[in-house]
């Protein structure tokens, strides 16, 4: 009982102290900022598809061809979140390394830990108070802006929202939580393991820059049909079912390039979460069951990157003989 | 003169003793090579993936098959990928190489002591001006190099002297940009109250110039332009978007950069000489040279409004 009051203690001190904390606060509103404008974006962008759809429409029925050629821009609402969705990835992933390096920067900076080791807490109880703290943090950061998706989809853009897809917006919500969270722990276990805690920041940086951005980018750019604007493909007049047969010869260099993607967390929550909002257009208006069926290899990765990030920082916060004098 | 050689090469020196420069370092020139390797690689699939499908799409009676569309890229064309990594890692470093040369001085107190010398601002900032440039040419010039040399191993990619010349072009101007980058990691060091603020704020910067502004302007996903293949395909034609195009585009150093280095690489089938791209482009380089103009101006400017007497460093 005493435990878990201590954890809670250090937990509800995590909260506070992030509350007051400037860095913590600017990259919030950041990101909340974003996440808005990508949805403004977002639907000009929809709205632009949809003049140019109707003026070629005109000309074409005014010169008396067919319109048969032309495809009409169809509106799905949460496809509208792409855009805050890769914002959480990039900016929300920058926060959760700011909130993991601040949390234990801290302690290291201010020379706090010796003397709350003086008390009786042990490291365990410390540590999970600080992991349940920022945890709890995480989960505010995704409420706040999830919640402000919802508000400008459903109240500013005046989309009803049905309950599947409202269910489909939680499960994004949760795991985007769960993606923060493993960032986070990555940066504390950095700032643990390094005796310099810029040093710890910056390769957080480049792990993160690595992860989040260069490996999902080199999947991309290795995919054949993206070596020509508009599609090789297209341009050689071959349709997606007869490219997929194609490709079935180039098995090894398909199953490289999905590999080289399969190493970003980035990817496996993008994949998960665009197919759970209906941004990959495969997914739109398939059931929960049947994505989460179809998308399980993604939510294992996901489950089992957080236990894995969870179980270090927790490990090396325990074990590791550390030394609390920074180094300059 | 004298002064500004020793604080120019204290810089170089301190940061070449930095274990994470070299970590810094030994990821981006590992993507230098990377980069080379993934473009020969996509090359040879594409063209052979071209080879299947004429013979799938004969099988099916098709005797027209429009020509391969990958034959006409040049050489350079496999190197597209270094301009997303310079536009990411390189930014990055440049960022932490502004950061430590001022961070790493005022928390270990040389640079309290530095002010009681005869040293004037000016020379200071020039002198570690001086330094990061040093530092920067040396990175750009090892990727140069990297890049040219990777060329000679990898079948179907020599470079000819135009090539190269082209080649050089792209990195040069890669160097202003990163050494804007690295202006701001330098500003912000001067009067962020702590090490991690520092850092943060210039990420946030470069997040901003890298991805919102483009997004701004292209009406795209924030990592659309992350695909150099695609990045003078995707002006959205909206009237927001047109003005935004019309006030935004002068200040987006980082669409400016990709576009750029898209067209002097030759990404998009491009007939023009290096000098043509670079007039046509002439005021891209032009804002670019104003920005670092203007971080030069505000670094001076905070140095000069830098509290000697109450300077404390936070984590």
């Amino acid at each position: 009982m005493n435990n878990m009051f201590q954890v809670l203690t250090v937990a509800k001190k995590e909260y506070t102290d992030a509350l007051r904390n400037k860095v913590f606060l600017t990259f919030l509103l950041f990101l909340v900022g974003l996440t808005i404008i990508s949805i403004f974006i977002g639907s000009l962008d929809f709205q632009s598809k949809v003049s140019v759809y109707q003026k070629a429409y005109q000309q074409l029925i005014q010169s008396g061809q067919s319109v048969g050629s032309l495809t009409k821009p169809e509106f799905y609402p949460l496809q509208l979140l792409r855009g805050s969705i890769e914002y959480l990835e990039i900016i929300g992933a920058v926060l959760a390394i700011a909130l993991g390096y601040l949390s234990i920067a801290k302690e290291k900076g201010n020379n706090t830990l010796q003397l709350i080791l003086t008390r009786p807490i042990s490291r365990q109880s410390f540590f999970v108070g600080k992991l349940i703290g920022n945890a709890l943090l995480l989960l505010s950061v995704s409420t706040i802006v999830f919640i402000s998706i919802y508000a400008i989809v459903t109240l500013i853009g005046g989309v009803q929202l049905s309950t599947a897809e409202t269910i489909k917006i939680l499960s994004s919500f949760f795991f985007s939580w769960v993606y923060l969270f493993v960032f986070f722990c990555l940066s504390a276990t950095l700032a643990l393991l390094f005796r310099s805690l810029p040093n710890a920041l910056i390769l957080a940086f480049v792990i993160w820059i690595l992860f989040v951005l260069i490996i999902p980018q080199i999947g991309d750019t290795m995919d054949t049909d993206n070596q020509v604007p508009g599609g090789f493909f297209n341009a050689i007049h071959v349709d997606k079912p007869q490219s997929k047969i194609i490709l079935q010869q180039f098995s090894g260099y398909e199953t490289a390039r999905n590999a080289i993607e399969e190493a970003s967390i980035t990817k496996h929550f993008e994949r998960l979460v665009f197919a759970l909002l209906g941004i990959n257009p495969i997914y739109n208006g398939k059931s929960l069951s049947f994505i989460y069926h179809d998308k399980l290899n993604e939510t294992v990765w996901l489950t089992a990157y957080v236990i894995f990030f969870g179980a270090s920082s927790l490990f090396v916060f325990t074990k590791k003989q550390m030394l609390w004098r920074e180094d300059v | 003169m004298y002064s500004l050689y020793v604080i120019a090469a204290s810089e170089v020196k301190t940061l070449f003793k930095e274990r994470i420069f070299f970590i810094l370092l030994g990821v981006f020139i590992f993507m230098t090579l990377a980069s080379s390797f993934i473009g020969w690689s996509t090359y040879t699939t594409t063209n052979a993936v071209y080879g299947a499908s004429v013979i799938f799409l004969h099988q099916h009676g098709v005797t027209h098959v429009p020509a391969n569309p990958v034959l006409s890229f040049p050489v350079l064309a496999s190197f597209r990928n270094i301009i997303v990594y310079m536009f990411l890692i390189g930014s990055l470093m440049a960022i932490v190489v502004g950061n430590r040369s001022f961070m790493r001085e005022r928390k270990s107190g040389v640079l309290q002591l530095l002010f009681t010398r005869p040293v004037s601002l000016s020379t200071l900032l020039l002198g570690k001006i001086i330094g990061i440039c040093f530092i920067l040419v040396s990175i750009i010039s090892l990727t140069a190099l990297v890049s040219i040399m990777s060329s000679y191993f990898l079948p179907l990619q020599h470079l000819g002297s135009a090539d190269i010349l082209r080649l050089l072009v792209f990195y040069s101007y890669s160097f202003f940009y990163l050494l804007f980058f690295a202006f701001l990691g330098l500003l912000f060091s001067i009067f962020a109250e702590s090490e991690s603020l520092g850092l943060f704020i210039p990420v946030c910067i470069w997040v901003g110039i890298s991805f919102v502004m483009p997004e701004l302007v292209t009406g795209q996903t924030p990592t659309s332009l992350l695909n150099p293949v695609t990045i003078d395909q995707i002006l959205n034609q909206g009237s927001f978007f047109s003005l935004m195009q019309h006030f935004l585009t002068p200040i987006s150093l980082g669409w400016h950069y990709t576009s750029l280095g898209s067209q002097l690489l030759n990404s998009t089938v491009d007939t023009r000489s290096t000098l043509e791209i670079l007039l046509v482009n002439k005021n891209n380089i032009i804002v670019l040279a104003i920005a670092l103009i203007s971080s030069y101006l505000l670094m001076f400017t905070a140095l000069q409004k830098y509290d000697v007497q109450n300077d404390v460093v936070n984590e």
